[in-house]
């Protein structure tokens, strides 16, 4: 489990590797909370092997006390498993449709 | 007239015209669509509606009514008849009927509209003229319009309302796979996270759970199932589950539980559509409309109906009743005893007959005889009583093909023929299942796609027979269809994977069908939600042979298949012949036996049983062999009997004569026997045993088959050992 940081032009690229479940999200709430320093951040969750409801939820929370804020945190899934989490449990909102029809297959 | 004879009257002739209905709405080719069809469609629900006023089933006339405006704007010419409409028009039709079954069984709820009707009238109302408006009802107006308490809310999802506990995650749980369960069971139409506020981040503990769920779900399955979903939580978390319609008062109810700020969860739910803006003021205020207050309302959808009931007022001078074609409901139970007294009557009259002759006396026989030919017309009409036509069962599969081919997306026809022949009622309840199955598979595996059957020459659209006639003292059934037919050799491939067979068998083809019979036996690629899955074909042979049936199979590659259900006309009496073995009576049906002929005096001396009769060679068993009696001494005789296709004789002392005989079924101690399936008593007291002509003519068969096989066995070996010595003497030579 690991946070990779890169600032280019002022935005910071974040990578989040490994699982973030509820094993880990106590050893990750610091480093996560820290980007939050930053006023524009990408995070990648490509990488991220696991993702259970905990570390949706720490991801949510970082979201949105980046907006409490008035920071940018972006979430970059490039992870269907990740963002199938992020959605069946309303985090975060398909491209589409704004929140309605959660598919239950992307769920699954 | 008496009332509750009229209205038993009504009930009757109310389901016949939901029946009628639902014939004019799938028979496509006897009621083509048209101005005729349609008037007989509007005038259907027409009269259902005018009926039910006189007997004031307000359920019924509510809803009859609105699907009568539908019906009046399709007689004007301003909405089509599409297939959306028809499949809406049977559903419509299947509520019709439960209303009428609630309105007859169950008089307190006949005026309560049932949840399942609301979705109903909320798509009639498409069809409606608020539709072709320029500004349309909106469907809040509807629900609003509509006595909502009686219904519920107007929302026909489930809402879901969870609020976690703190521990969720550290108790092992996650929502994430809640969710997912809860995704397999339906669609989620609605997701949204409740947040609690959390601590700050210097002492924030993410292993806690902040939030909880908002869902709308969207699902047929089992409540039990939804409710089960959340088992494991429930003790600590705040599970809150509204059923579609769930009434207004849950939702408050529910709003309490929750203790969050009223508002915001009624705004929560009105943005997904659980409540509309009026049913959540209802929800906040606690008051709820009374089933009174929205009677009070002059139309159930102001503005809809007025202009369309001016034309068609309820004709109630008409009496609804036809004057023939009268009907007397009589419980099961009076016709079973009835025909049991009939029994006992026939063996009476028998017994009667017997002494009469033993008398000699001319007069009393005459009498006796006079007598005997009214207790056997009393016989057939008593039997007659529990005759219904198998249409009853016949007219449940347009509406299943039509569903199944809309499902499959395969143009399919279905024939039925011979609807009118009689069967027992006691069977008839047991064939539906079996039948159905069959049919299905018919649709399913038999049929092909466009294409393919474009591609093999044959007509676009599939045909699917039901068929049904009397043949030898039995009931046949056959479903027929011109699809792919079986596969013989994959039948046989599968056989032999799964070692039921030995390579080097030689099996016709209808044993070789008879294997998909074989419990999990398939030999389907694909499993689809209809068959395929290996599991039934086992169950309708086990069905059918309770009944004392049989099924064949018959199919030709390429050109279709047919199941024959070969079934006995009833389970009561049957005409049977009289034969002694040892001094012991047995029966016979009689319609099984074709002729009696000597025993040839040589015949038991072979080891096949085997006679030849008109140049056939038929298998023969002997009773005495079969019990396990000595040898007759005597001249013998053979009764040929048939069943089905086959045919084998039974060898027995001496033939008595005809006797009607009623079927007394065996104890449980003799359940196991072979070869008898039942017993009765005879004219003169004494008992008989009937014997099981299928299960003998099978084993007589299966017998000649085997020693068939020996000899040919036994000829190889000689062959084989011929072959040897020859080889031994060249080389000696």
């Amino acid at each position: 489990m690991a946070l990779l940081l890169e600032t280019h032009d002022r935005v910071a690229y974040a990578t989040l590797d490994g699982e973030l479940t509820v094993l880990t999200v106590s050893d990750m709430q610091d480093e996560l909370f820290g980007l939050l320093n930053h006023a524009n951040v990408i995070l990648d969750l490509s990488k991220l092997d696991e993702l259970d409801g905990c570390g949706a939820q720490l991801l949510a929370i970082l979201q949105m006390e980046a907006s409490r804020s008035a920071k940018k945190l972006t979430l970059q899934y490039g992870n269907p498993r990740a963002e199938a989490v992020m959605l069946c449990l309303g985090f975060a909102v398909p491209p589409a449709s704004g929140q309605e029809v959660m598919d239950g297959s992307h769920a699954s | 007239m008496d009332l509750t004879q009229a209205r038993a009257i009504f009930f009757h002739d109310s389901r016949e015209l939901c029946d009628a209905l639902e014939g004019a709405l799938l028979d496509r080719a006897r009621y083509p669509a048209g101005k005729e069809t349609y008037n007989l469609l509007f005038r259907t629900a027409h009269t259902i509606k005018g009926s039910a006023g006189i007997f004031g089933l307000e359920a019924l006339i509510r809803f009859a009514h609105v699907v009568e405006n539908v019906l009046e704007r399709l007689r004007a010419g301003q909405i089509q008849l599409d297939d959306t409409l028809i499949s809406l028009l049977l559903e419509c039709n299947d509520y019709l009927r439960r209303l009428i079954d609630i309105a007859e069984f169950d008089a307190a709820r006949a005026g309560d509209d049932l949840p399942e009707g609301m979705p109903l009238l909320l798509r009639l109302l498409q069809y409606q003229e608020v539709a072709s408006q320029a500004t349309s009802l909106p469907l809040a107006d509807v629900c609003r319009a509509l006595p909502t308490e009686k219904y519920g809310a107007c929302s026909s999802r489930w809402q879901l309302s969870l609020r976690f506990h703190t521990n969720l995650f550290r108790d092992g749980f996650d929502p994430a796979s809640f969710i997912r369960y809860l995704g397999s069971l339906g669609t989620l139409q609605w997701i949204e996270p409740v947040w609690r506020e959390w601590a700050p981040l210097m002492s924030f503990d993410a292993t806690e759970c902040f939030f909880g769920l908002e869902i709308t779900f969207d699902s047929a399955a089992d409540p039990g199932l939804i409710h089960d979903a959340f088992g494991f939580i429930r003790a600590d978390s705040l599970v809150g589950i509204l059923p579609p319609h769930a009434p207004l008062s849950d939702y408050r109810a529910l709003l309490e539980r929750l203790g969050e700020p009223i508002d915001e969860q009624l705004a929560r739910w009105m943005a997904r559509g659980a409540l509309t803006s009026s049913e959540a003021e209802q929800v906040r205020s606690g008051r709820f409309e009374t089933v009174a207050e929205s009677e009070a309302a002059p139309d159930p959808v102001p503005g809809l109906s007025t202009a369309v009931d001016a034309p068609v007022k309820v004709d109630t001078t008409r009496s609804p009743i036809p004057s023939e074609g009268q009907y007397i409901r009589v419980e099961a139970a009076k016709l079973d005893r009835l025909i049991n007294r009939v029994g006992e009557l026939v063996l009476a009259s028998s017994g009667t007959t017997v002494l009469a002759e033993e008398r000699g006396d001319l007069e009393l026989q005459e009498s006796v005889a006079a007598i005997n030919a009214l207790v056997e017309d009393i016989r057939d009409d008593a039997l007659t009583l529990r005759m219904v036509p198998v249409k009853d069962i016949f007219n449940l599969f347009p509406r299943m093909v039509r569903e199944i081919s809309l499902q499959l997306n395969k143009a399919i026809k279905l024939e039925i023929e011979g609807a009118d022949t009689e069967i027992d009622k006691s069977m008839i309840e047991k064939l539906a299942d079996p039948l159905m199955h069959i049919v299905r598979n018919a649709v399913d595996h038999g049929l092909e796609s466009v294409t393919q059957r474009l591609a093999a020459h044959k007509p676009e659209i599939g045909t699917v027979t039901l068929n049904a006639y009397h043949d030898a003292g039995a009931v046949v059934v056959e479903v027929r269809d011109d699809g792919a037919g079986i596969d013989r050799d994959k039948v046989w491939a599968k056989a032999l994977e799964r070692g039921l067979v030995r390579p080097d068998s030689t099996l016709s083809d209808q044993e070789i069908f008879q294997f998909i019979f074989q419990p999990g036996f398939s030999t389907a690629e694909t499993v689809s939600d209809l068959s395929g899955r290996g599991v039934g074909m086992d169950v309708v042979k086990r069905n059918i042979e309770a009944l004392r049936g049989e099924i064949e199979i018959y199919s030709k590659r390429g050109e279709g298949a047919m199941f024959r259900l070969r079934l006995p006309l009833t389970l009561a009496i049957i005409d049977g012949f009289r034969v002694l073995v040892d001094g012991s009576s047995f029966v016979m049906p009689l319609e099984a036996m074709s002729e009696c002929i000597d025993l040839p005096p040589d015949a038991m001396q072979q080891q096949t049983r085997q006679i030849n009769f008109r140049g056939d060679w038929l298998p023969f068993i002997s009773l005495r062999e079969l019990f396990g009696l000595s040898a007759a001494t005597g001249p013998q005789y053979i009764a040929l009997v048939h069943y089905g296709e086959a045919r084998a004789g039974i060898v027995v002392d001496r033939l008595v004569g005809q006797a009607q005989v009623v079927i007394k079924p065996l104890g449980q101690l003799f359940k196991s026997l072979r070869g008898i399936s039942g017993s009765t008593i005879l004219g003169n007291g004494k008992p008989a045993l009937i014997l099981d002509i299928p299960q003998l003519i099978q084993y007589a068969c299966r017998r000649e088959k085997y020693s068939i096989r020996q000899q040919a066995a036994a000829m190889n070996v000689i062959k084989y050992a011929e072959s040897v010595a020859g080889i031994g003497c060249s080389d000696s030579i």
